[in-house]
């Protein structure tokens, strides 16, 4: 990459300003917030067991307008207990005869006064009644850890979201001023062809100069024209010949004078920056929308299983779990059969209207996924999902192909990786609080809602298509059609695929996108709390993966060995072992405890997993080229995506939670004892080419 | 059906408001004859089938005759029916309803009245008393309204005033209702898991219950062990109504009735899950409306209960007896 410029340093500068300002409003938001919830969360769960507590004293007092005497009164122990049973935030029910306990449900143990409500019963007034209803601290305290884990998502979301408008913004900013400033130059170099206008900052001033530039321009075509008709009447009236020769040879000799201290639109075409110049205009151009689509389909992730199984299934007699792991299995499905056919196609119709396609797509796909009324429906929503997630994806790296080259490439990739990675900690988090607010179905409309949003976007800041003619030979990277042949035609890279690749794709899907949520909300607890689980995913996603690579570049510095394969079998070994700890008696805290072990060997994993390909397809890669391979490698994962949660689905009808965790832990540890027999042998490493551009997903 | 009745219910004032053709100009100028049979004479469920009529604007008209307990004149009724050919003959509880019409396996065109519909109410087990095979499917042109709740509902209703495990029955075993309500207790003391005390009225030689020993036979229950007396939907019972209570009240037995008339008179009748009576009439004289306007066939007319029950619990009677409804009770349970 260039040496950033004035501009982009001052802009740096100005962003960390705009992020620590934005962090220290979350923080005292937060903060904020907390106080005053922990200052009415007690008054309130108080109020809600006032109401239960009235509705008793109410029924008691009818026993009293039947003049039934306060010590004849019947069943009053069971009704308490039966009350206490419902209101999971009352733990003691006593009606009280003079201070002394003549009925009463639920452990007295230690319940606070401030805990307690007091109420009065109507008609045994006199006879010195009193209802009296506790509130479970320990179920205070949850709803308070509930609330403040909810708002610490919320603060993570914040500043995620932050820094993608800023990015954003930045974006904006340095298009706008890098045209101004372009403008500028050039008019101060006598430059008077068309240019890029600024669309957001400064935008009459750039209209202003470029109107004033078309003007000179224009003046210059009317002198060249009127030089034009005397000349050629020159040659018709020789007559007039003598006389005007003199005069029009001075004023081409003017207007040659002229041509050599400015130029005009005629002299020039209307230069366009190069790959890799305006690389960050572009970039920040797709960044918004895409991050919006993507976080669009997030926002389902935590809940999507329960909201598939929750809905009619029509003529098909299959399963709840079953159910619940299709939506997952079509989307990943599409997913990976689209991707390979949408590379040339994308690159064909031109990544602006490529793009613009798949947020149509999406937009129709969230809303009518929100009203499907039977599964078979919401199967071809999430089907279009798909294809609308797989081509805008398609086009937003089509974007960072077109527009990066060798040496920025990989600070491209990064930047798309990072969108993809931010949109998964954002989404499922926000959706799983969203559905427990507003319920699935709204849910899914915030999420058309914001494929609304990218669209828009993207139709209003997208540059525009260049000819087809203008795109030179296809870069590099560009992706092309995979052929599966590789595969089965390398043992090595076959075996990579089989034992590493897709167990890690397969295990990451089935447990995080399936098997956590739905047991989840099997224990009782919420889609928020699904949501959190996958949101603690991709947040040490976000920071390990990047701390694992080094580590790995380091190693290999230092020790002149290949690390790789070490670590892609212990990344998956962790994986595996992350199934066994749902076997510990742990509650709630065995998830946690799957989701934390599968995300460091998720992160061990991933990248050199990437770079062990580059190694093992060192012929390949020759013949067919890297993108061909990585073609292969991409689609062969994708299809570990697909069956995962069918894997999972199958083994949860046939054997429950524990078992389907542990199955599927189990088989990935034994791909993990097999792969280090294969790639682990002393001897059998060679040197590595550079590490491959990764991949996202 | 019951639905469309309930909604008619509601309805029918704002219909004859709105100035819509009242029905009986609908049906000409002619005026339905009912031949309505009862047995003990009129109750409330006369009352809500007469003012049904009214309400609908319907022109009735009634030949009320009353059995007066005697299976006999039910066999002169029935002469009189062929005589005079009415629309529609309307009967009470299950011993007319048979007599008039026979069992359905034993009908005897000489002996019962065949061609004419009929609509019965207060017949408490249709099927079990033989009136027809089937509550859907009546096969013969008979339909009415069944009045009492499921057993199992009945026993849990009284579980919720007082657990038991013996549950004491007295019924009279001429009645075949009433044996196929004590058969199903039996059955369900099996899969409840509870005793059933069972005790018979006495009957004389021609096989007709007899009023003797009542007092005997409450105490025999109370000394079994009995904790509640079910008083099922037998009319021998309700004609003796108001001894059995009192004897069970002086054995400090609480009573439980299935149908409401028990739990309206003098007899000290502690609670029922029942059906009210004038409802239960104008849901008949609905049924006579599809055939009578309707011009439908009885058969095609199924027999059915109406859906809401009432708990009526008469709380004089639980203070005399010191058999206090639980709290709980207050919430749904009318209390008297």
């Amino acid at each position: 990459m260039k040496a950033p410029s004035y501009l982009q340093r001052q802009l740096w500068v100005a962003m960390a300003a705009i992020l620590l300002v934005v962090m220290a409003a979350i923080a005292a938001t937060v903060g904020l917030m907390y106080r005053t919830f922990d200052d009415s969360i007690a008054p309130q769960v108080l109020e809600k067991a006032g109401t239960a507590g009235r509705s008793l004293s109410g029924l008691i007092s009818q026993a009293a307008s039947h003049e039934i005497a306060l010590d004849k009164l019947v069943g009053v122990d069971a009704l308490f207990a039966d009350t206490a049973r419902k209101h999971p935030e009352i733990s003691h029910i006593a009606l009280l005869r003079a201070g002394q306990p003549i009925a009463s449900a639920g452990s007295d143990g230690a319940v606070p006064a401030e805990l307690t409500a007091r109420l009065p019963v109507v008609g045994y007034a006199s006879a010195g009644a009193e209802l009296t209803v506790g509130i479970d601290p320990k179920y205070v305290r949850k709803l308070f850890e509930e609330m403040a884990l909810d708002l610490l998502v919320v603060a993570v979301v914040t500043l995620f979201v932050s820094l993608e408008l800023l990015y954003f913004l930045a974006g904006a900013v340095v298009a706008d001023v890098g045209a101004l400033r372009a403008r500028a130059a050039a008019l101060s170099r006598g430059a008077f062809f068309p240019m890029p206008q600024a669309a957001w900052l400064g935008q009459a001033w750039s209209r202003a100069l470029e109107a004033r530039a078309a003007e000179i321009n224009g003046r210059y075509h009317q002198a060249l024209a009127a030089l034009r008709a005397r000349w050629q009447r020159r040659h018709i009236d020789q007559q007039a010949a003598g006389e005007g020769a003199t005069a029009l040879r001075s004023s081409i000799a003017a207007l040659r004078e002229l041509r050599t201290r400015f130029s005009f639109a005629d002299s020039r075409q209307g230069r366009r920056a190069g790959p890799g110049g305006d690389a960050a205009l572009v970039l920040g151009a797709m960044r918004a929308p895409f991050f919006l689509l993507l976080l669009a389909d997030d926002l389902s992730r935590s809940f999507m299983p329960m909201f598939a199984a929750g809905l009619p299934v029509g003529p098909l007699s299959i399963s709840p779990n079953m159910v619940a792991s299709l939506p997952i299995f079509v989307f990943m499905l599409v997913v990976a059969l689209s991707q390979p056919v949408l590379g040339g196609w994308s690159e064909r119709i031109g990544r602006r209207r490529s793009f613009l396609a798949g947020a149509l797509l999406a937009c129709c796909a969230h809303f009518l996924s929100a009203q499907a009324t039977g599964l078979i429906e919401l199967l071809a929503w999430r089907a279009a999902g798909g294809a609308a997630w797989a081509i805008a994806f398609v086009a937003a790296q089509g974007y960072i192909l077109d527009h990066t080259d060798a040496k920025t490439r990989t600070a491209g990739l990064a930047a798309f990786v990072g969108i993809i990675m931010v949109s998964l900690v954002c989404g499922p988090s926000i959706g799983g609080i969203l559905a427990d607010g507003i319920g699935y179905r709204a849910t899914l409309v915030v999420g058309g809602a914001l494929t609304v949003i990218a669209l828009s976007l993207a139709w209003r800041r997208l540059p525009v298509d260049p000819p087809r003619a203008v795109i030179v030979a296809p870069p590099a990277a560009a992706v092309a059609a995979p052929r599966l042949g590789v595969a089965f035609a390398n043992r090595r890279f076959l075996l990579l695929l089989l034992l590493a690749a897709v167990p890690a794709k397969v295990i990451l899907i089935a447990y995080c996108f399936y098997l956590i949520p739905l047991y989840i909300v099997a224990a009782g607890s919420t889609p928020a709390m699904a949501g959190r689980m996958i949101m603690l995913y991709s947040v040490m996603m976000v920071l390990l993966v990047p701390m694992m690579a080094n580590w790995v570049v380091g190693l290999r510095a230092r020790h002149a060995r290949e690390p790789e394969a070490l670590f892609v079998a212990a990344g998956l070994a962790l994986s595996g072992a992350a199934g066994l700890a749902m076997a510990l008696p742990f509650g709630l805290l065995s998830p946690l405890l799957v989701v934390l072990l599968l995300g460091i060997g998720q992160s061990l994993s991933i990248s050199p997993q990437a770079a062990m390909v580059a190694e093992v397809c060192k012929e390949e890669i020759r013949t067919l080229g890297q993108s061909a391979v990585y073609g292969v490698y991409r689609m062969v994962e994708r299809f570990g995506n697909a069956i995962g949660p069918l894997i999972a689905a199958a083994l949860l009808e046939m054997a429950g939670f524990n078992t389907a965790f542990i199955a599927i832990g189990g088989a990935v540890l034994l791909c993990a004892a097999l792969f280090s027999l294969v790639f682990l042998r002393p001897g059998s490493d060679a040197p590595l080419p550079a590490p491959a551009a990764q991949g996202a997903d | 059906m019951r639905r469309r009745f309930l909604a008619r219910l509601t309805g029918a004032a704002a219909l004859l408001a709105a100035g819509r053709m009242p029905a009986s100009i609908a049906q000409g100028a002619k005026r339905f004859r009912i031949y309505a049979v009862t047995w003990r004479g009129k109750t409330q469920v006369e009352s809500g089938l007469e003012d049904y009529f009214g309400k609908q604007g319907i022109a009735v008209e009634f030949i009320w005759r009353d059995a007066e307990q005697q299976t006999a004149r039910l066999a002169e009724f029935v002469q009189e029916i062929k005589a005079l050919r009415p629309d529609l003959v309307y009967t009470w509880g299950t011993p007319p309803t048979l007599g008039i019409a026979g069992a359905h396996d034993a009908v005897d065109a000489s002996r019962h009245v065949t061609g004419i519909p009929i609509v019965f109410a207060l017949v408490a087990a249709p099927v079990a008393a033989k009136v027809v095979p089937s509550l859907t499917a009546p096969g013969r042109d008979i339909t009415g309204v069944t009045h009492v709740a499921t057993l199992e509902s009945q026993l849990e209703a009284i579980r919720t005033y007082r657990p038991f495990a013996r549950l004491g029955v007295l019924y009279n075993a001429a009645e075949r209702n009433s044996v196929a309500t004590a058969e199903g207790l039996r059955q369900l003391a099996v899969s409840q898991r509870f005793q059933l005390v069972e005790q018979v009225f006495d009957r004389s030689a021609d096989g007709k219950a007899v009023p003797a020993n009542i007092e005997d036979k409450v105490r025999a229950m109370k000394q079994a062990g009995a904790e509640w007396l079910y008083l099922g939907p037998d009319t021998y019972l309700f004609s003796q109504i108001e001894r059995v209570a009192n004897a069970a009240m002086a054995q400090h037995l609480p009573t439980f009735s299935a149908t409401e008339a028990a739990l309206n008179g003098k007899a000290p009748v502690l609670a029922g899950l029942v059906s009210s009576y004038y409802t239960i009439g104008q849901f008949a004289g609905y049924k006579a409306e599809q055939i009578l306007l309707g011009k439908q066939p009885a058969r095609a007319i199924p027999i059915e209960s109406l859906s809401r029950y009432s708990f009526i619990v008469r709380i004089d009677v639980a203070k005399q007896l010191d058999v206090l409804p639980p709290v709980s009770l207050f919430n749904y349970a009318t209390i008297r």
